[in-house]
């Protein structure tokens, strides 16, 4: 009973975090002392009195020291309240009184990856899956883990193991076809952004492929996919971006510099998205609103050299020549490369 | 402005439809009996003068008809094939497009000329469907056909520049047209057809061809246009080449079937034309002409016999007579079974200009460039649009750096006829950097922004000094005519020989990358004076302005000799020194009773007693040469001054390398 009851905690716990308080198996029997001040304990965590739930749960593994679910909920207390060394220690513990050591080895890694100690969070994902091979988390935290350092190979396989063992988690898929593509691998990409949409309509999911689509410039498509993912999430400001950049591709100005917009009205310091407006507004032809924008730019963001180097360019089309030199002087001040060409073909020393 | 003019084409496409063929009868005409035997009688003048081909009589008197009854389609169709004939197609259009809304089967070519019209206002697509409908036997269909699928190419890819209208100081309500400029772009020569004094009517109805001369400011503003009197007769005179000092200058007259002529400027004026032999041919007819920047070679254009088509490119070499002859075609990869016309030698020795329209173009003729190296053509490059249109583009000059382009243009918004534009050039499109973000990562934390950089080439500046300067008296500081001559070092060869302005002094000199150059200026009464450029292969465009005092032959005058040159740290002369010792020795036999020092100078590093060494042994090095040329030996002196006169510090590379001289000082 109580393993099927940690499983069903655990998989809650990877998946929905432990926010949803209904997810947390209050135990039933109150022949056993131990289980009674669980039950106390869960209790309190419920209402959110944590330092009772601490006590009732810490009395209760005095009571019973194999008592599994006491340790893993007071772990789970201690890396709320952020005390993270003593939720380390407090599954340490139930390591050294009980057999099955894979899920406290997870949350062990767990916390070490939530706190950025990749290598002790490494250390012990490698030891769950020594203790249980089958623990696809593992593999999945593994594959994050090896994503965040860049090792895109390393990602690929863990999350090739986690799809092996949980064949319809459609997240492996994105996060693998991610990895192709850092790796440049788009065709792969695209096969595995389509398996997880087949399996989840996902706005991140539709948003990546869509970017894949961009990358290939097949700019149909990737409109196409942007506009899924806002369908399912209007606000998902990151793919009204990337789609104004596809509508760029395809000429289509105006269109684009409606998206940029939309995105700034759902998140108004979304720079990227403001410099982009801004170029659309150049190739719009549209070069005051340009400026506008690249001015609004250079106040918030006065070290980013680029912006210099538009506003530059845009200068350049106003035939406001000093200003250009000016301001491509500025920019292969702040390292841009191209802006220092032009200076030197363009501007008077 | 086509956009508007299609705009107004579409406008009128609206306001016709439905219309009806209505013909000059009495029927459809039964109150208006007068003025329908006028038009009728116009018409009739207008057909008489159509067959023998006096077209813009024959367009007047329709157009008097037309005002009577414009909704007859066999009308406007004769008048669109005079405004056709008369090379106006513009104003044509319009009746050819109301000829067809009123009889679409009027003719077996209406179909043909509305994809011209299409064509024309660059509807790509619709003029291929015209042009496929036409039954013509019009040969050109599928190379218009051709032309409307590269114009939606070039559509796509514009060119970066802005095209100015150069402004009424230069440009008249008449035609202005052939820009010709020096290299430095501060000096127009140009054809304009404008009224004036003594300027009489030409056959065609408008005034005659005459040339114009106007000087551009440091603030980029042209002066008013003056006429070269020296250069204009009572007929047709017209600009077609200049060389980059803006010395000499090639024109057209139609005498003769059309030859070029070629004038020199003395005492700040052109000299009389005269007759471009043997470039000019008696059964042909020679237009548009361009120097290379040495002037030994001439560009032109002739559709003489045995040619690739109508006009061909030619070029012209300058014999040990100093005559342009040894003519070739420029062959097949710049020539075509089309026109040829308007060529221009850029300055960078290499890369002439040309407009043609045989090659892949938007249509009419269109403006392409090409490179001579490596002893062949490349495949002509066209301009692209905006520069080139479906219309006619030509007239195109260029100046030294790439920068700014002239030419003509009859596009609306002149001040009349055809104006003259500038273009500047703004390169490739410049780099802007697109980004794009994605939460890579299933749990939205991990977001990931992408750059996308449009990479783009760099501008491609020729590669090329442009020198310019004055040649004045050191003392009296007047300006002085000089002979320039230019040589390639590595070769021991004089390339060319120029002048300085006898009147200003200034001189201009255009030295493409890839030689050892000595300048060397001399005049009357003066030593000499040498310059040396060595431009590898790589260096980059550049304007040089110097002011060369040149001194006169005198006691204790002296000159450094800047194109002598030993092995490092050895007194052993190199053969890029040959051209300089020369001149030496020319000045000593031109003026025997001159006695002169030879002195070696040498940068501080290392001691004074090896220095003084080198520096005379250098000295010496150069005496030896003029001695065994024939030189008396008492005439010459040697002297080593080591580091002692140091002519910049020598706490800089560029000041060392100045202080490692030799000098020349007359003592006697």
């Amino acid at each position: 009973m109580k393993n099927l009851m940690l499983a069903l905690f655990i998989f809650a716990m990877s998946h929905h975090g432990f926010a949803q308080t209904d997810s947390i198996i209050v135990i039933e029997s109150t022949e056993h002392k131990a289980e009674q001040l669980y039950n106390s304990g869960v209790k309190s965590f419920e209402s959110a009195n944590y330092i009772e739930a601490i006590k009732y749960l810490q009395l209760s593994i005095l009571e019973d020291i194999h008592f599994s679910d006491a340790y893993f909920l007071l772990s789970h207390i201690q890396k709320e309240n952020t005390t993270y060394m003593d939720a380390i220690q407090t599954l340490h513990d139930y390591v050294l009184v009980n057999d099955r050591k894979d899920t406290a080895y997870y949350l062990i890694a767990e916390i070490y990856y939530q706190n950025e100690i990749k290598d002790s969070a490494t250390q012990y994902l490698n030891l769950c899956i020594q203790q249980n091979p089958n623990f696809f988390s593992a593999y999945y935290l593994k594959s994050q883990i090896h994503f965040a350092l860049k090792e895109y190979e390393e990602a690929i396989y863990n999350l090739s193991r986690t799809i092996h063992l949980q064949p319809a988690f459609s997240h492996a898929y994105n996060d693998r076809a991610s990895a192709h593509r850092m790796l440049g691998n788009n065709e792969k990409a695209l096969e595995d952004y389509a398996r997880a949409i087949l399996m989840e309509k996902n706005s991140i999911y539709y948003s990546n492929r869509g970017s894949i689509y961009l990358k290939l410039e097949k700019f149909t498509e990737a409109i196409q996919d942007y506009s899924q993912a806002l369908s399912l999430n209007p606000n998902y400001y990151l793919a009204l971006n990337n789609r104004g950049v596809a509508k760029m591709e395809t000429k289509d100005y105006a269109g684009a510099i409606k998206d940029f917009s939309l995105c700034l009205e759902i998140k108004n310091d979304y720079y990227p998205a403001l410099s982009n407006r801004g170029i659309a507004y150049y190739k719009a032809k549209q070069y005051q609103e340009a400026i506008n924008d690249f001015n609004t730019l250079i106040e918030r963001i006065p070290s980013d050299g680029i912006n210099y180097l538009h506003r530059g360019n845009t200068k350049e089309m106003l035939r406001d020549a000093e200003g250009a030199c000016q301001d491509w002087e500025k920019a292969a001040e702040l390292g841009v490369e191209a802006a220092k060409n032009y200076l030197n073909n363009q501007c008077k020393p | 402005m086509k956009k508007l003019s299609i705009a107004l084409y579409l406008f009128s496409l609206l306001s016709f439809a439905n219309t009806q063929n209505i013909a000059f009868s009495k029927i459809n005409f039964p109150d208006s009996k007068k003025a329908l035997r006028s038009a009728v009688s116009n018409i009739k003048t207008g057909d008489k003068y159509f067959k023998n081909q006096l077209y813009r009589e024959a367009v007047n008197a329709y157009l008097e008809a037309q005002h009577f009854n414009d909704r007859n389609a066999d009308l406007n169709y004769q008048i669109f094939l005079c405004y056709l004939n008369l090379t106006e197609i513009e104003e044509g259009f319009p009746f050819l497009n109301k000829a067809f809304q009123l009889d679409s089967s009027l003719h077996l070519d209406m179909h043909f000329y509305m994809g011209r019209l299409y064509h024309y206002y660059m509807h790509f697509d619709t003029a291929i469907y015209y042009y496929n409908k036409a039954q013509t036997k019009h040969d050109e269909k599928t190379k218009y056909i051709e032309e409307c699928r590269f114009g939606e190419k070039m559509l796509e890819q514009q060119i970066r520049c802005f095209i100015d209208n150069i402004g009424a100081n230069i440009n008249s309500p008449y035609e202005d047209y052939n820009p010709t400029i020096t290299a430095d772009g501060h000096t127009m020569y140009f054809t304009s057809r404008r009224d004036g004094k003594k300027i009489d009517y030409a056959l065609d109805g408008k005034f005659f061809e005459n040339i114009y001369v106007s000087e551009r400011d440091s603030n980029d503003i042209w002066s008013k246009a003056m006429i070269v009197d020296e250069l204009n007769s009572k007929t047709h005179n017209a600009v077609q080449g200049l060389s980059h000092d803006g010395l000499k200058i090639i024109t057209y007259s139609i005498d003769n079937n059309g030859d070029l002529f070629e004038s020199t400027m003395k005492n700040n004026k052109f000299q009389r034309p005269k007759p471009l032999t043997p470039i000019n041919n008696d059964d042909s007819h020679e237009i548009s002409a361009s120097y290379t920047y040495d002037g030994k070679i001439v560009y032109f254009c002739s559709d003489r016999k045995n040619g690739q088509g109508k006009h061909d490119i030619y070029k012209a070499t300058l014999d040990r007579k100093g005559k342009y002859s040894h003519i070739e075609n420029l062959g097949p990869v710049i020539n075509t079974v089309y026109e040829e016309k308007c060529v221009f030698a850029h300055p960078d020795g290499k890369t002439i200009y040309f407009s043609s329209n045989g090659h892949e173009g938007m249509g009419g003729y269109d403006i392409y460039y090409a490179t001579f190296e490596n002893g062949q053509w490349s495949k002509p490059v066209n301009l692209g649009y905006p520069i080139n249109t479906p219309g006619d583009d030509m007239n195109f000059t260029i100046t030294a750096d790439n920068k700014t382009g002239y030419y003509a243009s009859n596009k609306k918004g002149g001040l009349g006829g055809k104006d003259i534009y500038k273009i500047t050039f703004l390169g490739p499109e410049k780099q802007f950097v697109y980004y794009t973000e994605d939460n890579l990562l299933s749990d939205g934390l991990k977001p990931f922004i992408e750059n996308k950089e449009i990479k783009t080439i760099a501008i491609d500046s020729p590669k090329l000094t442009l020198l310019k300067g004055i040649v004045i008296d050191e003392e009296t500081k007047k300006p002085l005519y000089a002979k320039i001559d230019l040589y390639d070092l590595e070769k021991n060869e004089r390339l060319a020989s120029f002048e300085s302005n006898d009147q200003s002094g200034r001189f201009l000199l255009s030295l493409p990358s890839g030689k050892n150059y000595s300048v060397n200026l001399k005049t009357e009464g003066y030593l000499f004076h040498s310059e040396n450029f060595n431009l590898p292969d790589t260096a980059k465009y550049q304007e040089i302005e110097q002011i060369i005092e040149l001194k006169k032959l005198a006691v204790g005058k002296e000159i450094v000799l800047n194109n002598i040159f030993f092995e490092f740290n050895k007194a052993t002369l190199l053969k890029e020194s040959i051209a300089e010792l020369e001149n030496i020795y020319l000045l000593l036999t031109e003026n025997p009773k001159l006695h002169v020092e030879i002195s070696g100078h040498t940068d501080n590093v290392g001691s004074a007693a090896v220095n003084n060494k080198l520096s005379l042994e250098r000295a010496k090095a150069v005496v030896d040469y003029l001695i065994e040329k024939g030189i008396a030996n008492e005439r010459l002196t040697s002297v080593g001054y080591g580091f002692e006169k140091p002519i910049a510090p020598n706490t800089t590379e560029e000041g060392r390398q100045k202080n490692r001289r030799t000098e020349f000082k007359i003592i006697k």
